[in-house]
Order: structure tokens, then sequence, then C-alpha cells
């Protein structure tokens, strides 16, 4: 199964180590909501 | 268990900079904050970001440490800031944000894999750019998760990532993706650096493995950067000798930068639009002469009026689409900054908005200009190829080839609905390879001063430059030094703008320039070869045409006629009205048709001022068949010779004659040129001033030649008309009188009286002949009024 990488230290692309794999389960690039940032945090 | 040691979340909109912005992970199963994940920065640490233009992408806040999700445990990522309405970020949902957690996992990234390179964040004002550099060798991996939206990039660059590609020497860089590049507000995206070029012994080639044409592209929001510099090199030169079909020796100006397997293009030179081709450096022989590995397919002149362009089209930094029908794409959004130089991009170009081809957008405010130079575009995929877009910023496309062997549609697009603050289209060569391109500059733009379309040389199109806009004629279209050669029309417009073309050849196309509606100049161009016409006028265009051509040149070229140096034959040229001015036709190579020829109903007018007229036929024999009675050919000082004057109208050709006068040389001679049809001057009527309740006698002395003068003349006798004046009280062109026999070889006075005029105004009066043989002579026009 195909990953989200997302690099983590400065480095060659082919190297294990520049990169680090992002939680799957969070992962979420929707572009069609916005929500502005309330002023305290919101636990919903 | 997972270790993470940062949250991702998505930037909307900065409205404000006002305070702070906080990130925290929270354990809803425990309800509390995770200990140490809480960061925060400054609201003015974000860059200036708009929902409207997605370009805020991901940001990225590291903990100051890793932090150990407990199983069975939920958390939540919760942010706020300190004043109320800064910040916006987006999400599936108006509760659910984009985010993500980054765990400790490392890996190397595999096929279908997306990556995110994005800074980090750990404190207000503080963080770390990530670079990564794009050192893949061999076969190349493909990545991407093969997602076409713009959304979910294959590979995602935020403010504070960094993307290099590898610049080590005799290394060949490969990378290939299966989804978008997207390179956001403060992403960086370079290959390469001005000054430090991907070096000669090596490549760095992109592919984009799209599955429908434009599938996947490199977009760069606005605030990103996306630069690329190949190796530099000539990217387009002239021949300096004649080359014949299977000629592999090959002579030019320059071969600088020029490498062995290098592919060349050849701009056809001839009058087929299908004669460009593309053929591969055997070896570089000297700074002025390569071999090819492969003889020509086609002959090239390399000197006299068309000499061939000859374009490198490799370069060593490559993006390419899949194949001659599935392309990818480059769009520079507004205010992001662009630059690619000496790239070679291959396979590109929609119809679709933003993945229209290598596009430069500036669609309302930018504050970026945009580069495209010394490129190579190959193989445009369908409309748009190499654009600007642009309203009111800066775009210089310069030094580039754009070559097609599979496009039909524009090759060059520049739009702007307002006049652009400047831009610089010039040195650019466009031409096809094997085929005929349907268009290769639509040039849908205004210029003004700095603005600047110059020395594009243009080959292998059915239009070479059309210019579109549809703005009138409060600013101008401006084109210099362009050379046009090998396509069907060399320049056309449908529209009013004001054009003005100067120094610029059109050399064996069909029609030089066709149909310029609107006004149009053209300044020292050179007309030469194009097999139908020099210019054409306009066909079937719903707009009046006003043309002035000055020190212009029309002729033929060494084995390749020009018919006509202008040309009206449709019978939609009723509004064009064309002035030349010292122009020359026919000079060296005669026309074959005529230089002058009309061959469709005409209304409108040509005048030739202080023209050389060199062709057999000056004006076609049956010009005047299809003139009516408001048009004219008004052919002055013919061969900068004076009182060589001649004006041909319907059915008749009026000459100054200096042989046969009444008083005093010279007369007006009148040849009919039809029997059935009358010939009027009223194009040339004698006018009277009268006051109102006054009658006007007029007097004029008409002659009709005999034999003795070399012909006789064989039509009715001579007329006297005063033309129908409504405002005056006469309502219909009266005859006055009629000439008789004493006309025959002598001159006999004509005269007659008008009605009672009923309003002060302008008389006027002409004479109506007929016939196929000789002509008649009018001299002394007088009137009293009484």
């Amino acid at each position: 199964m195909a990953d989200i990488l997302c690099a983590a230290s400065d480095g060659d692309n082919t190297a294990a180590a520049t990169w680090q794999i992002v939680d799957l389960t969070s992962a979420n690039e929707s572009e069609s909501n916005t929500i502005v940032v309330p002023t305290t945090y919101a636990t919903t | 268990m997972i270790t993470i040691d940062g949250i991702g979340v998505r930037l909307s909109n900065r409205t404000g900079t006002t305070g702070t912005f906080s990130v925290e992970l929270y354990n809803t199963t425990l309800g509390a904050s995770v200990a140490g994940t809480e960061v925060t920065i400054n609201c003015a640490d974000f860059s200036d970001s708009k929902t409207a233009r997605l370009d805020g992408g991901w940001y990225f806040f590291k903990f100051a440490s890793p932090v150990v999700l407990l199983a069975a445990t939920n958390y939540i990522v919760r942010f706020k800031t300190s004043s109320a309405t800064q910040i916006s970020l987006f999400g599936s949902t108006a509760t659910t944000p984009s985010k993500f957690v980054r765990t400790t996992t490392t890996k190397s990234p595999t096929t279908g894999d997306n990556r995110i390179v994005v800074g980090e964040w750990t404190a207000p004002g503080t963080t770390v750019t990530r670079t990564v550099t794009l050192d893949d060798t061999g076969a190349a991996i493909d990545y991407g998760g093969g997602a076409t939206s713009i959304v979910t990039p294959a590979l995602s660059i935020g403010g504070g990532g960094i993307v290099l590609a590898g610049t080590t020497a005799s290394t060949t860089y490969v990378q290939k993706i299966s989804g978008n590049v997207v390179v956001y507000n403060g992403g960086i995206l370079r290959i390469a650096a001005s000054g430090s070029e991907m070096p000669t012994s090596s490549s760095f080639t992109w592919t984009f493995d799209c599955v429908a044409n434009c599938d996947f592209g490199i977009d760069v929001r606005p605030g990103g950067e996306f630069t690329a510099y190949g190796e530099s090199k000539q990217r387009w030169t002239l021949l300096t000798s004649n080359k014949a079909a299977a000629s592999t020796s090959i002579q030019v100006v320059s071969t600088s930068g020029w490498n062995v397997g290098d592919v060349l293009l050849f701009a056809p030179t001839g009058t087929s639009a299908t004669q460009g081709e593309i053929k591969t450096i055997l070896t570089v022989d000297s700074p002025v002469q390569v071999t090819l590995s492969a003889g020509l397919t086609n002959a090239h002149t390399g000197t006299g009026d068309c000499v061939g362009e000859v374009g490198n089209l490799t370069s060593n930094v490559k993006i390419v689409g899949k194949s001659t029908t599935v392309g990818t794409f480059v769009c520079f959004r507004e205010s992001s900054i662009a630059e690619l130089d000496n790239v070679e991009v291959q396979y590109y170009g929609s119809l679709t908005n933003s993945r229209r081809g290598v596009e430069i957008q500036h669609l309302t405010t930018s504050t970026n200009s945009g580069v495209l130079n010394s490129c190579s575009f190959r193989d445009c995929i369908s409309s748009g190829g190499v654009g600007a877009y642009s309203n009111g910023s800066l775009f210089y496309i310069t030094n580039n080839i754009v070559s097609s062997s599979v496009s039909t549609t524009a090759m060059l697009f520049i739009a702007s609905s307002t006049t652009p603050t400047s831009f610089n289209v010039s040195g650019n060569l466009m031409s096809t390879i094997g085929i005929s391109g349907t268009l290769a500059v639509n040039y849908n733009s205004r210029n003004n001063a700095t603005c600047t379309f110059e020395n594009n040389n243009i080959a292998g199109f059915t239009t070479a430059i059309s210019v579109t806009t549809v703005y009138i004629v409060i600013t101008e279209v401006i084109i210099s030094g362009c050379k046009i050669h090998s396509c069907t029309n060399g320049i056309s417009s449908t529209t009013s703008q004001k054009k003005t073309v100067s120094l610029s050849s059109f050399v064996c196309c069909a029609n030089g320039a066709l149909g310029m509606c609107g006004h149009a100049n053209f300044i020292s161009c050179d007309f030469i070869g194009n097999s139908t016409a020099g210019f054409s006028g306009t066909l079937g265009a719903t707009l009046w045409a006003v043309t002035v051509l000055t020190s212009c040149t029309f002729r033929g070229r060494t084995s390749f006629a020009q018919a006509s140096g202008i040309v009206f034959s449709s019978a939609y040229n009723h509004a064009s009205s064309i002035t030349l001015n010292n122009c020359t036709f026919g000079v060296s190579i005669a026309h074959t048709a005529a230089d002058v020829n009309i061959t469709a109903s005409f209304g409108g007018t040509v005048i030739l001022n202080n023209c050389t007229l060199a062709s057999t036929n000056e004006v076609n024999s049956t010009a005047h068949t299809f003139l009516d009675e408001s048009a004219l050919i008004a052919l002055q000082r013919i061969d900068g010779t004076t009182e060589n004057h001649r004006t041909h109208v319907m059915q008749a050709i009026i000459t100054p004659d200096s042989t046969i006068s009444r008083t005093a040389s010279p007369s007006l001679r009148i040849t009919p040129k039809s029997s059935t049809i009358p010939c009027n001057t009223s194009l040339f009527s004698f006018k009277v001033p009268v006051n109102s309740g006054q009658a006007c006698t007029p007097v004029v002395y008409v002659r009709e030649s005999e034999a003795g003068d070399g012909a006789a003349y064989n039509g009715s006798r001579v007329d006297l008309y005063v033309k129908a004046n409504y405002n005056l009280g006469i309502t219909s062109d009266t005859l006055l009188a009629t000439a008789t026999a004493a006309s025959d070889g002598a001159f006999e006075q004509l005269t007659g009286t008008t009605a009672t005029v009923t309003d002060a105004g302008v008389l006027e009066f002409y004479v109506v002949c007929n016939g196929t043989m000789g002509w008649i002579n009018i001299d002394d026009f007088t009137a009293t009024n009484a």
C-alpha cells in the first residue's frame, strides 16, 4: 500500500532518512470547506 | 503504538496578522491536551494566502520531542488564535480540518507514494526549511497515487519546503510521477540555477505518467517558485548555405552548445508548410558546422529571400508527457516565481484552463514576472501551448523554439483583457515538423509602448499570426522584425484593433497578409513569393478595413512565383480602403497575374502613391469590370514619374492627356471599357458653389477620338449631367446636353442650365460615355450662376 511521506530531514529523495510516513488515518487533503480558527480550542 | 513528531494542517486564508496561532493534539478519551504537543506561532508567520487562490498548502508544526500515541485512545487536532478571525484552515467539512500527523517511521519513497515537503514550525517566527534533492537515477520509480486533482498532489511543496534537482556531473537523473506537483506559497522547486545550470555531462528528465491528456503537471501557486536551468546553448540559428535534400553536412551561423545526439529542427523554406523536419547530430564539426546522422528529407534554403532556421530541440533538463496524445502541463499562477531557461518540454497542452500547456497567468494583479527563455517546447498536443494570460503584468517569452509534429491549434497564445504593463515576446522560432499547424500565434492582447513583439520567426502554419483581440482603437498592436514564411496566411486579423507591422517579411506563403480588418499599417515589409498574393483583401469579414502600406516590397521569389502584389478576390471587400506609398511591385521578379489584381466585385479604394509597378500587368485588364460606382484604383506618380497618373473606375480608365487638349495640356482622357455599361466621371465631378435661387450654367468641352488619333471612339455621344442634390431641389441626375458629330476629332462645347436651386450649396457636373474603342477628352470646364 502506498504511503504519504513528509520530508523530515534535509537529504536525497531516495534516502530513507529523508522521509517519515504520515499517518494515513489522519491525512485529509480536502479544500472544499473553510474553517475559521476560533479563539479557544474546540473539542468536537 | 505510534510515535509522532508533529501535526500538519492546511492553510486556507490568512485574514489578518494579529496575535498568535496555536495547534495541539488532544486526547478525547482522557479529555486532556497531550503534553508537549502544543506549538504556537505568529499569525503573521503564515504566508499571505487566500482561499480562492488555493495557495496555502500544508503547514507543519513540530513538537519539541516525539509523542507516543496510546492504543485504544482517541485523539483530535485542536487549534486557536489569540485574536479572532485571523486564520482559516481548509477542511472536508465545516468542522473537520484537513490534517495529518507525522510518524517517526522513516521510509524511502516507492511506487505510488505521495510526498510532502514543507518547513517545520516550532515557535513564533521560528521555522526550519526542509530541502529534498531529487537524486534518482536508473529505472525511474513511478511516484504518486495517480490522483488527477490538484487538491491531492503527488508532490506537495509548501512554505519552507525546497525541492532541488541533483546536479552532480555525469549523472542521468530521472523522475517519474503519477499525480500533480503543486508548489504552494513559499514553496520552492528548483532544477539547477542561473549561473549553475545543469552540467552538460548530466541530465534531468521528469516524466509525467498521465493516463489521459494533462492529467498531471506542475502547478505553481501564487508565491510559489519553480525555476529550471538547462545547459546554455544556441537555441536556434540560421542556415548559411542552401541545402539540398539528402544533405548531411550543415552550415549554420552558430553551433554553440550543440552536442552529439541533439535533435535539430529544420523549418520549411518553400511554399509547402509540411517540409519542416527533424534530424539528429552525428558530429559537431566546428562552431559553424554539424554533420547529421541521416540526410535531410527536404531541401532548405540558406540564402536569398528565405534563410532557413535551424533549431536545437534538445536540452538536458526535460519535462515530458507520456506520448503525442497524452501530455503534461506547467501552470505558473499569478504572482508565482517563474523561470524556465533552456528547458525542453515535450508533449504538453490541452483545452482545459490552467492546463493549457506552459502558461504564465497574471489574471488580476501580479508582483512577479514570468520568464520562458531559450527553451524548446515540443509537440504541443492541443490549444494554448506556450501562453501568457495577462491582465497588466510582466512576462518574457524570448528566444524559444515552439515546434510540433502533432499540434493543429494555437502554439503561442498571448491574451490580455487590459493593457499589460509590459511584456516581451521576441526572438522565438515557431515551426511545425512535417505537418501544417493551424495557428502559430494567437495575439489576443493590446500593446503599449513597453510591450514588445518582435524578431519572431514563424513557418509551417495555416495562419502564422492572428490578431484577435476585440478591443478597439485606443491602443495598438505592434509587431516588428518578424520573418514569416511557408504558411498559408502570414498574418490575419478579424477585429478592429489598430495594428502596425514593421520591418517584417512574408515569404512563400499563399497570402502574405490576409483579411486585415480594422486599421492596419505595414511599414518597410517584404511580401515575396507568396503564391496567391503579397496582400489579400478581407475575406468574408464583417468589419471595415483601412490599410496603409509604406515602403513595402512586393515581388516573386526565385522558383516561387507571386501571382499578385495585392489582390481583392472576394465579394466581401467592399469596405476596404488600401493606400500604398513608395512601394515597389514586381521589381526583379514580376508578378505573374498583376501588381494590382481585382477579381471580384469591389466597392473600395486602392490608392498607390509614388509606387513602382514593374510587372507586365500593373493592373489586371479586367479590374474595371469589378468596380462599382464608388470604387477606384488610383495610381499616382507611377514608377516615380511626374504626371504619370491613372485611375481605374467602373468601366473606364481615366488619365491625363498631354497630347490632346483644347487650350493647355493636359486634358482629361476617359477610355470607356463597355458598350453596354456607361461610365461616368461622377468620382471626378466638377463642383460649383451656388446660392439659393440661382441656376447654374456649366460649360465643358468634349472631344471624341478618331482614327487618326490611334483609335476611333465607338461609343454613344457624350452626355453632360448635373448630379442629383436633394438639399438643393434637384431630385435626380439630370441631362443638360449631348454632344454631336462636331465632337468627332474636335472639341465641342457642351452646356446647359440647371433648375433654380432651393438652397445654397454645391452642384456637381459629370459626363457619361461608353464604348469599347477609342476615348474621349474633356477640357476647360467653367460655370456661371444666375
